[in-house]
């Protein structure tokens, strides 16, 4: 047991920091050298904005190779994740960086941004909705800022890809803010019913119906 | 002291006192199911209550629409209100009709002398869907122009005439610059006067026919309450529970958010992507259609012809028809004044049971798309699900409803055949037991 | 108990009427709505319960069955009088007459192209044109011809995609520009746009009716019922480097119809 200890302890100091941690949690699926397995891809063009989504919405580590679980919430302590994108960046320099993003950008025109390019796929509310197949675009309510952001410049999964070129810092900001904002928007009358489709309210309407029925029920013969 | 001179007023230029005599002593029925009508009339009620007032805020053009719909639902209360209590009375008044029409065709109410009465009621069904999809489609937002640009292309695929009918419609090519303007009319003048006049030749024959009831004696004779001041009472307390429960639906419940859906541009969509209930059948049907495009003397028949155009064709032409094909399967013409209880005619019930079934199948999958990301499914997996229960599952469901019934039927004789062999069991010297006529102390 | 909730009704309403007035929250002015109409019903129904008025009355229906004698008897039928033959036919001629007029409505067939010209430059919805390295590889936008932003039935996803994996005919080849293949947002099934770009299949999908598009193939219906390829515009380079259309499309764009003619 302590020589156990020792050895990992001397070969925790022996190797690069994150080497470690990379060869506990990610190297059985995207191989020790990163150039991906039979299991999981490549992590050589990754770039960091990607792999810190991945790790911090806990898509990654995945249980299964090759199925992404979606947002369960961070799974990995934050020194491990930072560890292990130092090493991967050392290792495979360049790709998308992690966008610097902070609240405070024009949420009308954020709202423009998003109706064009992420509406169609998570939805009016961003309360998330299917794009064919078994898959959807998941919702963004319990997301930060700055996943959001490298989201949007990393494409995870089906996700397109919106480089600077297309979406400049400002306009990343911008619909940051705003999806960023739907959480704290207040509907009018505030019974909580999905915003984004009318299937609530039909089911709604003939509860309606039915409850004038049975009141009509009750009511006749006396 | 008012009341009786306006009633002196009319009566000595009209002699209308008899008539109101008349109307006063009038029977009307006393039965839960009996309601059911009324409440889709009071949903109409509000409508035109609410609809006349939104006509006065609402500015019908292209450039207009949306944003004067923002405008006057934002500046007050009672403007948010008013559309939310005439949507939501949209969203009753049909689900009202449909249940109504239901209660009709299980007690099989639509016999001679009351298929004209079932055919105006059809009629107003499907007239009460056309204004509600128009209506929905007036504020011009997203999710609505994506209907109507559904709807454009399923008009677009009549064979040889569909361009031209698409055409008129728009005033030009989709989005066409009168496509507002036009729905704006139809919706506000057409469609509602139609209603008005559908309704009124309805509820005349109901009126004049006089109802049916479930009580078979004394024959000839029609059962029930005066409508002065019994009926009168109860149908006001109908009025305003129904303007209740819209009320309350408004107050509390944001309906068909298009300020959360934005102006609608033919580029842009929102996900899901879903109709109001009463429009559902018919987008579920588009999404399970088959994509096949044949072409009839080269000319091409599109995919949506079929679920968009055929199916509820079909669908209108087989519920309108009903009565006739009711009298050659039950080969039956006489006067039916005299509902038949469900259970008494099994056939009925699995016929109607399977029809709801496949309206409820084409429904769900309207909506498949959000099923399979609660189920985590694909879509695909749910298309062909559908595709087999819509025949299949009609079919099961209304046979299963037909055994039901006839089980509930056999289970109601039994009883009442055992209540009439009522005996005396006695204790016999062999120790069993013999049966004897009960004798009555 | 009548008079309780009538009393509860109308002080209900007035109160409605004065939140609405004072411009309160809609929840408080359709919450007093609601319950002034609520309580109305219950006066109403508690009064008619209290008249304890039968429900069993009875009166005779209508004598029912084929008058006597018909109002048209067998020979007016019979006899060319008043409505004879020629009397139905001028009918049918006015309504014929009349079908001009409604005819003359719609015109038919309707399509005439889109606002897609030969060098038309693609620009984003703000009138941006692109170069073709503007989109990150896996990315999309939506593009219009310029100074058409908007224009009907002419909307345009612009994907970017690795070099070299389109799988095209040889008469498509150089309707690519370094990876950008442009194809109508317009679904070809019922007209909805088909706006989502699953970028690891290479597929579009439309959230409408389900159809699936493969992107490789010349965005081929793949599932869902869509029959239609949608058409794709073909992709030049201007002299300043700008991705331009090559001309309108060679497809018909949108929804199929009887005189859609290829």
């Amino acid at each position: 047991m302590t020589l156990a200890l020792g050895l990992a302890a001397v070969l925790a100091l022996a190797s690069p920091p994150g080497q470690l941690p990379y060869a506990t949690y990610c190297a059985s699926c995207h191989g020790a050298d990163l150039r991906g397995t039979s299991n999981g891809p490549s992590l050589r063009n990754a770039g960091a904005a990607s792999v810190d989504f991945e790790l911090v919405t806990g898509r990654m580590p995945a249980a299964v190779p090759w199925i992404e679980v979606g947002h369960r919430g961070q799974q990995l302590p934050d020194a491990t994740i930072k560890a292990i994108e130092a090493y991967i960046a050392s290792v495979a320099p360049g790709g998308t960086p992690i966008p610097v993003v902070t609240a405070g950008g024009d949420v009308a025109n954020g709202r423009e941004v998003y109706v064009e390019n992420c509406r169609h796929c998570h939805g009016v509310d961003a309360d998330g909705a299917s794009v064919g197949g078994a898959e959807w675009a998941p919702s963004l309510h319990r997301t930060s800022i700055t996943q959001v952001a490298e989201a949007i410049r990393a494409g995870p999964g089906q996700m397109p890809r919106f480089g600077a070129r297309q979406l400049d810092d400002r306009a990343l900001r911008d619909v940051a803010t705003y999806v960023f904002a739907l959480d704290r928007r207040e509907a009018t009358p505030r019974v909580p019913v999905a915003r984004d489709n009318p299937v609530p309210e039909g089911l709604f309407g003939w509860l309606a119906i039915g409850a004038l029925a049975l009141a009509a029920y009750a009511f006749a013969r006396h | 002291m008012i009341l009786r001179r306006v009633d002196r007023f009319f009566d000595e230029r009209l002699g209308s006192d008899a008539w109101v005599r008349y109307v006063f002593a009038k029977l009307y029925p006393d039965h839960w199911s009996f309601y059911l009508g009324e409440f889709a009339l009071y949903c109409f009620v509000m409508l035109v209550a609410t609809g006349v007032w939104l006509t006065f805020v609402f500015q019908p053009s292209h450039a207009g629409a949306f944003a004067s719909v923002i405008a006057f639902t934002r500046a007050t209360p009672v403007g948010y209100l008013m559309r939310q209590v005439h949507h939501w009375s949209a969203v009753a008044f049909i689900a009202a009709i449909v249940v109504h029409l239901g209660r009709v065709f299980f007690t099989a109410a639509f016999r001679k002398p009351r298929e004209i009465t079932w055919v105006l009621g059809v009629l107003l069904l499907v007239t009460a869907s056309v204004t509600g999809f128009t209506g929905y489609s007036l504020p011009d937002d997203t999710l609505s122009g994506t209907g109507l640009r559904i709807a454009d292309a399923v008009l677009l695929s009549i064979p040889f005439i569909g361009g031209w009918a698409a055409d008129l419609l728009n005033g030009g090519g989709y989005p066409g610059p009168l496509l507002i303007p036009h729905l704006y009319v139809i919706h506000v003048y057409f469609l509602p006067v139609t209603i008005g006049a559908l309704l009124a030749l309805h509820l005349g024959l109901v009126f004049y026919q006089k109802h049916t009831q479930f009580e078979p004696d004394p024959a000839h004779v029609v059962v029930g309450r005066r409508f002065w001041p019994d009926y009168t009472l109860r149908t006001l307390a109908v009025f305003f529970a129904t303007a209740g429960v819209v009320t309350l639906l408004g107050a509390l419940i944001e309906i068909n958010p298009v300020e959360n859906y934005g102006p609608y541009h033919d580029w842009l969509v929102t996900n899901p992507a879903a109709p109001d209930w009463y429009a559902a059948w018919l987008d579920g049907a588009l999404r399970l259609g088959p994509a096949v495009e044949w072409r009839i003397f080269g000319h091409p028949v599109p995919a949506v012809f079929w679920p968009g155009m055929v199916l509820p064709t079909l669908a209108f032409l087989l519920v309108v028809a009903w009565p006739w094909i009711d009298k050659t399967i039950t080969k039956r013409d006489e006067v039916g004044d005299v509902l038949v209880p469900p259970t008494a005619a099994p056939w009925r019930v699995g016929v109607g049971a399977a029809l709801v079934t496949a309206g409820v199948v084409l429904t769900l999958a309207a909506s498949d798309d959000q099923q399979a990301v609660g189920a985590h499914v694909r879509v695909t997996a749910l298309v062909t699900l559908y595709r087999i229960l819509f025949p299949f599952g009609s079919i099961a469901v209304g046979l299963i409803a037909a055994l039901l019934a006839a089980e509930l039927r056999a289970s109601r004789a039994g009883r009442g055949a055992e209540r009439e062999r009522v005996v005396e069991l006695v204790r016999n010297a062999e120790g069993g037991f013999d049966a004897r006529e009960p004798h009555s102390t | 108990m009548s008079a309780a909730a009538l009393l509860v009704a109308i002080l209900a309403a007035l109160g409605a009427a004065v939140a609405a007035a004072l411009h309160d929250p809609v929840v408080l002015v359709g919450l007093l709505a609601a319950l002034s109409a609520f309580a109305a019903a219950v006066a109403a129904g508690a009064a008619a319960v209290q008249l304890r008025a039968p429900n069993t009355l009875t009166e005779p229906r209508h004598p029912q069955g084929p008058s006597a004698p018909p109002p048209l008897p067998d020979d007016v039928l019979a006899r060319r009088g008043a409505f004879g033959r020629l009397w139905w036919i001028a009918f049918a001629a006015f309504a014929l007459a009349g079908l001009e007029p409604l005819i003359s409505l719609g015109r038919m067939p309707r399509r005439n192209g889109t606002a897609w010209r030969g060098g038309a430059r693609l620009v984003t919805p703000q009138g941006t044109p692109l170069r073709p390295d503007d989109l990150a590889v896996g990315g999309v936008t939506t593009v219009f011809p310029e100074g058409r932003v908007d224009a009907p039935e002419s909307a345009v996803l612009l994907l970017r995609l690795q070099d070299g994996v389109m799988q095209l005919g040889p008469e498509r080849r150089d309707w690519v520009q370094q990876g950008n293949v442009a194809f109508s947002k317009i679904c070809t099934h019922a007209g909805c746009p088909v706006a989502i770009f699953r970028h690891l299949t290479y597929e579009l999908y439309c959230p409408c009716h389900q159809s699936v598009f493969d992107v490789l193939h010349g965005a081929q219906p793949v599932s869902g019922p869509a029959t239609r390829a949608l058409p794709q515009l073909a992709l030049d380079l201007d002299r300043d480097g700008y991705l331009v259309a090559r001309g309108d499309f060679a497809e018909p764009v949108g929804p199929d119809s009887w005189w859609r003619t290829l």
